[in-house]
């Protein structure tokens, strides 16, 4: 029954969206995809969603820790947005602080965290990207 | 009294969901149920890992000023052989114990726990709204 949580790649980015109610199994296989996938494309940061979860226990918040910790390791960095009011204040009564995670209210903010916003291009950058795409073709 | 059997992974979301739906059914207000869902999923967890499976069974407590939830979490594993100590800040026998049962015991108004080494342990937590 453990629903594989896709990790999309997005340019330099990993984007992970936790859309399923999370048990044990899938969390860690979580950790696992997000590590090869870091390895494999030389990812600059993870930004993970939670937005959805109405409960995150110690042990969901202590993968995260380490996961944070590990994808420090490998030159990279862990941001985790969205987590729900009740969800944090359940996390810290319960003396869980996440030490060390960068967070944020949201994806936007998240992204803007490790220094990316969203802009659309103006008419010549968007004519200069089609001309170099055309070149490499 | 309503009965979750506690003997994979799948049945501690069950238990979780069968806590936020009597909390729901009860008025419980969001935090007070993502208190007590947080803490079936914590104590669910202890029934299978460490007690080697169990089950939780839970009741709605309706008196005259107040309404609850109360659950009783037992198994009949190992037990804990010092249980003042199991319930000491930092305390760990396993990777999530570390929180696990002082953590637990805050996001609750009633906990008491009994274990007998070679008997089992049972735990039981009422939260009221």
């Amino acid at each position: 029954m453990a629903d594989k949580i896709p990790v999309m790649k997005v340019g330099p980015l990993l984007i992970v969206s936790i859309q399923t109610e999370l048990i044990d199994t899938t969390i860690n296989e979580l950790q696992q995809a997000i590590l090869a996938k870091i390895s494999a494309s030389n990812s600059e940061a993870v930004v993970i969603d939670i937005s959805s979860q109405e409960l995150v226990d110690s042990y969901v918040a202590n993968v995260l820790v380490d996961t944070a910790k590990m994808v420090s390791l490998m030159g990279s960095k862990m941001v985790l947005v969205g987590m729900q009011a009740a969800v944090t204040l359940t996390l810290v009564e319960m003396g869980m602080t996440l030490p060390d995670i960068p967070t944020a209210i949201d994806l936007e903010e998240g992204l803007a965290k490790i220094g990316y916003h969203i802009a659309r291009l103006t008419e010549d950058e968007a004519d200069e990207s089609d001309e170099a795409d055309a070149e490499t073709e | 009294m309503p009965k979750v059997e506690i003997r994979n992974e799948e049945n501690i979301v069950l238990a979780r969901h069968e806590i936020r739906n009597l909390a729901d059914e009860l008025g419980f207000s969001i935090i007070n149920k993502t208190r007590l869902a947080t803490a079936v999923s914590e104590l669910s967890r202890n029934t299978l890992v460490h007690g080697q499976g169990g089950q939780m069974v839970f009741q709605a407590l309706r008196e005259e000023d107040r309404v609850g939830i109360q659950c009783t979490f037992s198994d009949e594993g190992p037990g804990i052989e010092n249980v003042d100590e199991a319930m000491q800040e930092g305390f760990s026998t396993a990777r999530s114990l570390g929180q696990g049962l002082p953590g637990t015991r805050r996001l609750v108004d009633d906990f008491a726990i009994t274990s007998e080494p070679g008997k089992g342990t049972t735990v039981e937590i009422t939260k009221w709204q």
